[in-house]
């Protein structure tokens, strides 16, 4: 919810641009696209109410419309621009004033004392905004000294500085401080609308608002009820002592001195949650255990090959290692067989060993064939019978005939199939026939029988097993795995996105890069040279000297472990920045896994000093946002810190601080609405808020104060 | 389908069948107790089956031992190599998969 208490509708004075005219209708597109919930019109010497009432009426209950006016006031030769804004409720009343007051004067012309406008407008309560320093023309001290005095709210009078800059300073140093955009051209609204002020805690009504700057407790603590909160009670020291704090579904601060147990504190926070079955831990900053964070060395690293359609090959290389040549049927029994004049008589009467045995290979591939299609089909056919979806989209007609048509291929399927298997067992019952009787005729006759076979067929089919098992490794060891990328997260200073990346790579005989790194402790020369003997055994497959490569794979020194693909792989890891590799600092590092953290979606996030290794700049362009964006989405959030931007600049709706005195530890709670922080164990001990964060996170007002100097008295 | 002539040649007391093959003759020893030189001839036919099926006629038929031993051990190996180019289809390994012989 944004904030915007100085925009023009008008172009008033001559010096205006014409950029600054709106209409109600594109005043209210304008605001209403962007994050700006508050604005107040404020013309120069000018309050035009009847356009002020239809902006109202347009723009309705989705944002708060406040009258104003951007007074020039003067005070001797010292001229300055003072803005005054009111209840909308007392609008034409204001609109009144404003023409009594500036009666006889044109916008150019119209000048006034800060008596005339408090004699004017203060009985309304008015908020006044005084342009201030930097924010030309300005009022003096002098004259905000004299509204200050005069008004009947002092706590209503803010002075606008050029921007949130100067309005941090100020407001850091007692100044109530605020800024507006101040629009000349409405066109460029939108695009700039972000830069304006964000209010913390939502306002109701102008009043609403007034009292918040008079820190109103009764004002305060109803806003801060609205919000999500939880009373936790936590016994974070081990003396016993429990400390209850109201934590907030938003940005809850611990700080103080170090060795104040602020830690100790985040921890039982930690421990609460987690007891409560909610994902916490205290995140502490990553510097110089970003590697550790991302496994930069794969200790934990694991790759399912199957994502990539690579086959983890088991089988295939077991085969391999445990291949054996097939021995021929040596000539010599078919020169014996020929030789050997067989006399035996009843030898002679038995022909069937003079039958040749018959090749089974076709007739059990046609078994198989048929059998495959008919287990297929009786799948098909149940599930055609049980699928809803099918049954809803036949009529019982269409069903019925599409079951008997299954029925019938069904049929013919599983006769063909018992024909093919009882034509498969006949040749291997023949074969074997024949063979038993010339082993029997060899054995009672002394005559050799004749050789069934050559060996060709077992001798070239084990070649041929070996060769197919030994490409599919090679063909697995050859596919490419996709790297990996994940987004580390933001450099800042437009340096860019830090990248982690995991390469794969499988050694397939090839792989050279000495920066991979084996998966599974693989030694990686053992690794290339397996598998560059798996190559050899593919190229050497249908050759004499295969079963050399074979001995060669299995004496493979420290490759004994690789009995799959996935032994065969390797890895490198690094981080990229506009894709070369880099080597993040100790402080980029705490960057970006804070990054990380906070992007993580969580419940609870526990923030031990985040800010540690990191510049002020990164802090409060992008933790600081990031922070307040996971307040916004309703998270739970505690931070310890010492660092200024985080604990005053995200407004915390809870801050806990925590010192060491002559009473010992104490320990403070409240915010910075109130500017209280209240002693639990002493309620009537209070501490101020500003003072407290400026002295123990700023070194002091003193110090600041210098550094405001230092930096251009802005 | 291709076939390759083989014939039973002698030299002195050592008989052996020569099948010529289009890159290099095949030698099978008939008389030689020679397991090594018989798994040689046969990787030379497994090579010679991927580019395309074959079978292998004997070109003289004698009645003598060594022509009896020839003409049986091709008639089972013809048999043999059919089956053998079977499977070489079956597992891709054909040199040409979308021709006959290459």
């Amino acid at each position: 919810m944004k904030i915007d208490i100085h925009t023009h509708t008008k172009k008033c004075k001559s010096g205006d641009a014409p950029t600054r005219e709106v209409t109600p209708e594109v005043f209210c597109n304008t605001v209403l696209s962007t994050d700006v919930k508050v604005i107040a019109v404020t013309n120069h010497n000018v309050f035009d109410l009847p356009q002020y009432q239809a902006i109202q009426e347009r723009i309705g209950k989705d944002a708060q419309v406040w009258p104003g006016v951007e007074l020039d006031v003067y005070e001797g030769d010292v001229r300055g621009h003072l803005l005054v804004i009111i209840s909308p409720d007392l609008a034409p009343k204001f609109a009144l004033a404003v023409e009594a007051l500036t009666k006889g004067s044109t916008p150019d012309s119209f000048k006034a004392t800060i008596a005339d406008v408090l004699k004017t407008f203060d009985a309304m309560g008015p908020l006044y905004v005084a342009h201030y320093k930097q924010k030309r023309p300005s009022v003096s001290d002098d004259m905000i000294g004299v509204l200050e005095s005069g008004a009947k709210n002092k706590w209503c009078v803010l002075k606008e500085v050029s921007n949130a800059i100067s309005a941090g300073i100020h407001i850091s140093h007692g100044r109530s401080s605020i800024y507006g955009s101040d629009v000349h051209d409405w066109g460029a609204y939108a695009a700039h609308a972000h830069e304006l002020p964000d209010l913390r805690l939502p306002i109701d009504s102008f009043e609403h608002f007034c009292l918040l700057l008079k820190k109103d407790p009764t004002a305060i603590n109803t806003v801060l009820d609205r919000k999500t909160s939880e009373d936790l009670s936590l016994a974070p020291f081990g003396d016993g002592t429990t400390l209850t704090i109201k934590a907030f579904n938003d940005i809850n601060v611990i700080f103080g001195p170090k060795g104040t147990g602020k830690s100790c504190i985040l921890t039982a926070i930690a421990k609460h949650y987690s007891k409560n079955g909610i994902d916490a831990t205290v995140y502490e900053s990553a510097s110089g255990r970003i590697d550790e964070i991302f496994d930069l060395k794969g200790k934990s690293l694991s790759v399912n090959l199957n994502t990539y359609e690579i086959s983890y090959c088991q089988d295939e290389i077991e085969i391999l290692r445990n291949a054996r040549e097939v021995d021929v049927t040596s000539i010599h029994k078919y020169v014996d067989h020929f030789n050997a004049a067989n006399t035996n008589k009843n030898a002679q009467k038995i022909l069937l060993k003079e039958i040749d045995p018959e090749e089974d290979g076709d007739a059990r591939r046609g078994f198989y064939e048929y059998n495959k299609a008919a287990a297929t089909t009786e799948e098909f056919f149940k599930f055609l019978k049980s699928d809803p979806a099918v049954r809803k989209e036949l009529s019982s007609d269409e069903l019925k005939e599409l079951n008997r048509i299954l029925s019938l291929l069904l049929e013919r399927l599983d006769g063909k199939k018992w024909t093919g298997f009882a034509g498969w067992k006949e040749i291997v019952l023949l074969n074997s026939a024949i063979n038993a009787f010339r082993k029997a005729i060899h054995r009672n006759t002394g005559s050799p029988a004749k050789p069934t076979t050559t060996g060709f067929r077992d001798y070239a089919l084990n070649r041929i097993k070996i060769g197919i098992n030994a490409r599919d490794v090679v063909k697995a060891a050859f596919t490419k795995i996709p790297r990996l990328e994940e987004n580390v997260g933001d450099l800042g200073s437009g340096k860019g996105h830090l990248k982690f990346v995991t390469e794969f790579a499988l050694q397939n005989g090839d792989v050279t890069d000495g920066s991979l790194s084996s998966m599974k402790g693989m030694k990686k020369a053992a690794q290339k040279k397996f598998m560059s003997c798996v190559r050899d055994v593919v190229k050497h497959a249908f050759q004499d000297d295969l079963f050399h490569y074979i001995s060669e794979l299995n004496n493979v020194e420290d490759a004994e472990g690789i009995k799959t693909v996935y032994e065969l792989l390797l890895f490198k890891r690094y981080f990229t920045l506009d894709d070369l590799p880099y080597t993040p600092s100790s402080g980029e590092s705490s960057m970006v896994m804070l990054q990380k953290e906070l992007g993580t979606d969580k419940d609870v996030y526990i923030l031990d000093e985040p800010e540690k290794s990191l510049g002020n700049e990164y802090i409060s362009e992008v933790i600081v946002p990031l922070l307040k964006e996971r307040a916004r989405a309703g998270k739970r959030v505690f931070i310890s810190t010492h660092d200024a931007n985080i604990a005053v600049r995200t407004l915390p709706y809870c801050s806990i601080y925590r010192c060491y005195g002559q009473d010992g530890y104490s320990t403070y709670i409240g915010n910075p609405f109130t500017n209280n922080l209240v002693n639990i164990a002493k309620p009537e001990d209070l501490l101020d808020w500003k003072a407290v964060s400026m002295r123990t996170l700023e070194g002091g007002e003193e110090a600041f104060g210098e550094r405001g100097k230092i930096y251009g008295n802005a | 389908m291709e076939t390759l002539k083989a014939t039973v040649e002698n030299a002195g007391d050592k008989y052996s069948l020569r099948i010529k093959v289009e890159s290099g003759d095949v030698i099978i020893p008939l008389s030689d107790e020679n397991a090594n030189a018989v798994k040689s001839a046969f990787n030379q036919l497994i090579q010679r089956i991927r580019d395309g099926e074959f079978k292998i006629q004997l070109d003289k038929e004698g009645d003598d031992l060594f022509s009896m031993v020839a003409k049986e051990y091709l008639m089972q190996l013809n048999k043999e190599i059919r089956e053998v180019h079977t499977q070489i289809k079956e597992y891709g390994l054909l040199k040409n998969p979308g021709g006959g012989t290459a």
